[in-house]
């Protein structure tokens, strides 16, 4: 009798178990943790049979597990969310992405995505210099990228590192074709510090151990809004606008949850969702964060070749090293 | 025995000689022909070469500066009339105990920019005190932490040292000072220079206090460069990482060789086991130096703690010295509310106790079978469980990466278990060295007299052997429990999505600049590991007077 009751109860929790059991898509990004754990709660929401399983770490730390796990062709990931371009141009031409387009995706502007439908640009970040208000006035602030190099900020200056960060690798490639490589070698020379993260960046400026940092916009925007006594510029000698993009693994065997991931990120809702973190939207029906001039800013924006980009990456990163490790 | 034998050599050749072998042969192909290509690419650059040689002189400099400490202060507490010498003996080896990384930061907050010292200097003074975040920073840093390596060896050879040498001088009519010159530094000499080698191995090893103190200041040396190739995420800097680690072994192997050659060549039968009282010298009007003595104790011990403490305390770095910014929710927050720190911990305990678990047994069986077999297969054991000594953890982990990421199809990238292979394979010689010892110490007439009684050898194992050997299980477990529950080094390069460690818990917080939550972490480790201290030496304590009853 007893064993019987025990096998009922087993069967029916075996049951329930099946029943129950979510479809779970694991989405490697180097959006910040606070921002992807809201639009991870959103989703959920719309879609209780789904759950988002979040690794999160910098661009390249999520290159380099992405990497090792590709040579040993084992995938964990079934979406891709960073910051670095040039890796989604890579794994394009390694044929590892799912070609998709939707009604949502249409909505968003051809050129945040790729012309093929492997990957979408849902995010726009920008490297901004930021500076502290209590140390610099804003008349005393860096005006342009070129004034990081002035005397006036020895030893006063931190900026993520390009090995970590994606897309301060962008930023850096943009400098370079700008200003050559002498830039990089005076930012050296001026004895700028170089951390792992914007987030690092904004916070050593925040608590005033730097006067001036290069960071990202929307970090700068949330450490205002918290009080923070901190400001930033947009730099007159030409807005770096990253577009951080995002894309499906086509060995994942979740596709169909994972384009529902994407879609919401994609939708009014998500950038929404992104708007409220201070992120610079990617939807033309989505307010902006105040006091952005979307159309000003992306009037002024460096051209970004991809494919330039993701060519000139290891050289980038391997000359900066030499100048800076 | 021969099946056991048999297992135990194909556990270590898998554990230990493939992961090595395929390391190096890795670091000399290129596109699947042999090649010197990989160490070209890599030692052209020249942010590598400085790397390497930058290692080296941190190996130079930091056992330079271990030596001094550590045979100074040996003998002003062995050897002279220094004022609560005891007390001092017991504190100075205290840095010993605290993980170097979690040093590191105590000394960042004293010492690095915005630190308590240099905020108080600057308002005194308008300028920072010191900057730590240099090359003189890490080779104080480390030196703080491995000194005790030297203190330990040099303090051991003159408390045991044949007192009847220095009578005889002082019979001759020699002065003391003379005795210490002529006969007390010549007979220590080989102890020290033993401790300051080992401190070159470990001090080019090291990743935490080179990542905590040197990288914000762009002074990057091999395991963190290796660091930063291996997050670099390309396949260029993955063949960079492997060149550069084959290179770090070539610097600490260094270290060791010359420390074997060291102490088998010297005859250490000067200094007998007997205990003896020896000449004390009077420091006199030299007291100063033994106030100088407590003066670093005290620093060394008690300033990076004390850093630690105070800002696991402050409710945000930076804020007014005032009680209103003081508060206890950063523990709360890393215990209890943040998901990610709770699961550090909870991955952490789980891994050292099935590292030292594991690890115990193993390295139990191969010193029981090389102890009982000595033949070619049991010596190529021996050989095999001695590697990983002079293989830093930071190569552990590459050589790991290389061998379990699917190469021989087996995929364990991004678990539990590539993890605690590396911690077996690093932590193994503990094992293995401790078991031998207290196997040493087991009469063989024990085990002959229960097989002449008829036993047969597992029985003898099993109610002799075993009984007899628990103490020293025991030890090795612990010796490895302690150091893998707060590994760094191993499991930075490692941890997947999932398998977060203390260690690495802490180093991001402190890296992502949550200096207050880091702090939090750091002290539970603190206190974690100085309570375990304690109930050990009481355990080995209470082992011994039973012993002897």
């Amino acid at each position: 009798m007893l064993k019987k009751g025990l096998f009922v109860i087993l069967i029916v929790l075996l049951l329930s178990t099946v029943a129950f059991s979510k479809t779970t898509v694991t989405l490697y990004t180097s959006v910040p943790k606070l921002i992807v754990e809201s639009i991870k709660a959103e989703f959920e929401k719309v879609n209780p049979d789904i759950e988002v399983s979040i690794y999160r770490s910098g661009s390249s730390k999520v290159v380099a597990k992405l990497t090792t796990e590709i040579t040993s062709g084992r995938i964990s990931a079934d979406v891709l969310w960073i910051a670095d371009p040039s890796f989604f141009v890579y794994l394009k031409e390694k044929g590892l992405l799912v070609q998709y387009n939707s009604e949502v995706l249409k909505e968003i502007p051809a050129k945040f995505k790729d012309p093929d439908n492997y990957f979408f640009g849902l995010r726009a970040i920008a490297p901004v210099i930021a500076y502290n208000t209590n140390i610099l006035k804003a008349e005393d602030a860096p005006k342009k990228w070129i004034d990081l190099t002035d005397k006036k900020f020895k030893k006063n200056i931190i900026m993520p590192s390009p090995l970590y960060s994606g897309s301060n690798l962008v930023w850096l490639y943009c400098m370079t074709k700008k200003y050559g490589w002498k830039f990089v070698e005076d930012l050296s020379k001026n004895g700028v510090t170089v951390c792992n993260s914007n987030s690092i960046a904004m916070k050593s400026v925040a608590s005033g151990s730097y006067k001036v940092g290069v960071t990202l916009d929307y970090k700068v925007r949330d450490a205002m809004k918290k009080g923070s006594p901190v400001n930033f510029v947009y730099p007159e000698d030409g807005n770096v606008i990253v577009i951080s993009p995002m894309a499906i693994f086509n060995t994942s065997k979740v596709q169909d949850a994972a384009k529902k991931l994407v879609d919401f990120v994609a939708s009014k809702k998500g950038q929404e969702l992104l708007v409220k973190n201070n992120i610079i939207p990617v939807r033309t029906d989505v307010t902006p964060p105040a006091g952005v001039n979307l159309s000003k800013l992306f009037e002024s924006a460096f051209p970004i070749d991809l494919v330039e980009l993701r060519n000139k990456a290891q050289e980038i990163k391997d000359k900066f090293a030499d100048l800076f490790e | 025995m021969k099946g056991l034998k048999f297992t135990l050599f194909i556990i270590l050749l898998i554990l230990i000689g493939l992961s090595v072998t395929l390391l190096i042969i890795e670091s000399f192909t290129d596109k699947g022909k042999i090649s010197l290509n990989n160490y070209t690419m890599t030692f052209s650059r020249r942010s590598n070469i400085r790397s390497f040689e930058r290692t080296i002189y941190l190996a130079i400099f930091t056992s330079l500066f271990a030596g001094f400490v550590g045979a100074t202060s040996a003998w002003l507490v062995a050897r002279t009339n220094l004022p609560g010498r005891r007390i001092l003996r017991t504190i100075l080896v205290v840095p010993f105990m605290v993980p170097p990384f979690i040093g590191a930061m105590g000394w960042m907050f004293f010492l690095g920019r915005g630190g308590y010292l240099n905020k108080l200097w600057m308002s005194l003074f308008g300028r920072e005190f010191y900057d730590i975040h240099t090359f003189s920073g890490i080779v104080l840093v480390l030196g703080m932490y491995l000194y005790p390596l030297v203190f330990l060896n040099v303090a051991s050879a003159l408390e045991k040292m044949d007192p009847s040498l220095e009578e005889a001088a002082r019979m001759c009519g020699a002065k003391v000072g003379r005795i210490m010159k002529d006969i007390s530094l010549p007979l220590v000499l080989p102890s020290i220079l033993s401790g300051m080698l080992l401190v070159f191995a470990s001090a080019a090893a090291n990743f935490g206090v080179p990542a905590i103190i040197g990288m914000p200041g762009r002074v990057y040396v091999l395991t963190t460069k290796i660091m930063s190739y291996l997050y670099g995420g390309t396949i260029t800097g993955l063949r960079r990482a492997v060149a550069l680690s084959v290179a770090l072994i070539g610097v600490a192997v260094i270290g060791l060789i010359l420390n074997n050659i060291l102490t088998s060549k010297s005859k250490f039968t000067i200094i007998t086991g007997k205990y003896t009282r020896p000449l004390l010298v009077d420091l006199k009007g030299a007291r100063w130096i033994g106030y100088l003595l407590w003066a670093f104790a005290i620093i060394a011990v008690f300033v990076p703690m004390f850093s630690i403490f105070l800002t696991a305390l402050w409710k945000a770095w930076g804020l007014p010295f005032k009680l209103s910014s003081f508060t206890f929710s950063n523990f709360t927050y890393v215990l209890f509310k943040y998901s990610e720190t709770k699961r550090a911990i909870a991955n952490s305990f789980l891994y050292a106790i099935i590292a030292a678990t594991i690890t115990t047994i193993i390295g139990a069986l191969v010193a029981y079978t090389v102890k009982k077999q000595r033949d070619p297969m049991t010596k190529i054991m021996e050989f095999l469980s001695t590697i990983p000594q002079a293989i830093p953890g930071t190569v552990v982990a590459v050589a790991m990466i290389l061998t379990w990421s699917g190469k021989l199809k087996i995929n364990l990238y991004n678990t539990v278990w590539i993890i605690i292979l590396a911690y077996i394979a690093r932590y193994l010689f503990f094992s293995v060295r401790t078991v031998t010892g207290g196997l040493s110490q087991i009469h063989s007439s024990l085990e002959e007299a229960a097989r002449s009684s008829g036993a047969k050898e597992l029985r003898v194992a099993r109610d002799i052997t075993f009984p007899l050997l628990w103490p020293s299980l025991f030890a090795s477990w612990v010796l490895i429990f302690m150091p893998t529950l707060r590994e760094l080094t191993i499991s930075i390069l490692l941890y997947g999505p999932h398998t977060k460690t203390i260690g690495v818990a802490i180093y991001e917080l402190q890296d992502a600049g949550e200096y207050e939550a880091a702090s939090a972490m750091a002290t539970i480790v603190l206190i974690i590991t100085f309570t375990l201290q304690v109930i050990m030496n009481a355990i080995t304590k209470r082992k011994k007077r039973g012993d002897l009853a």
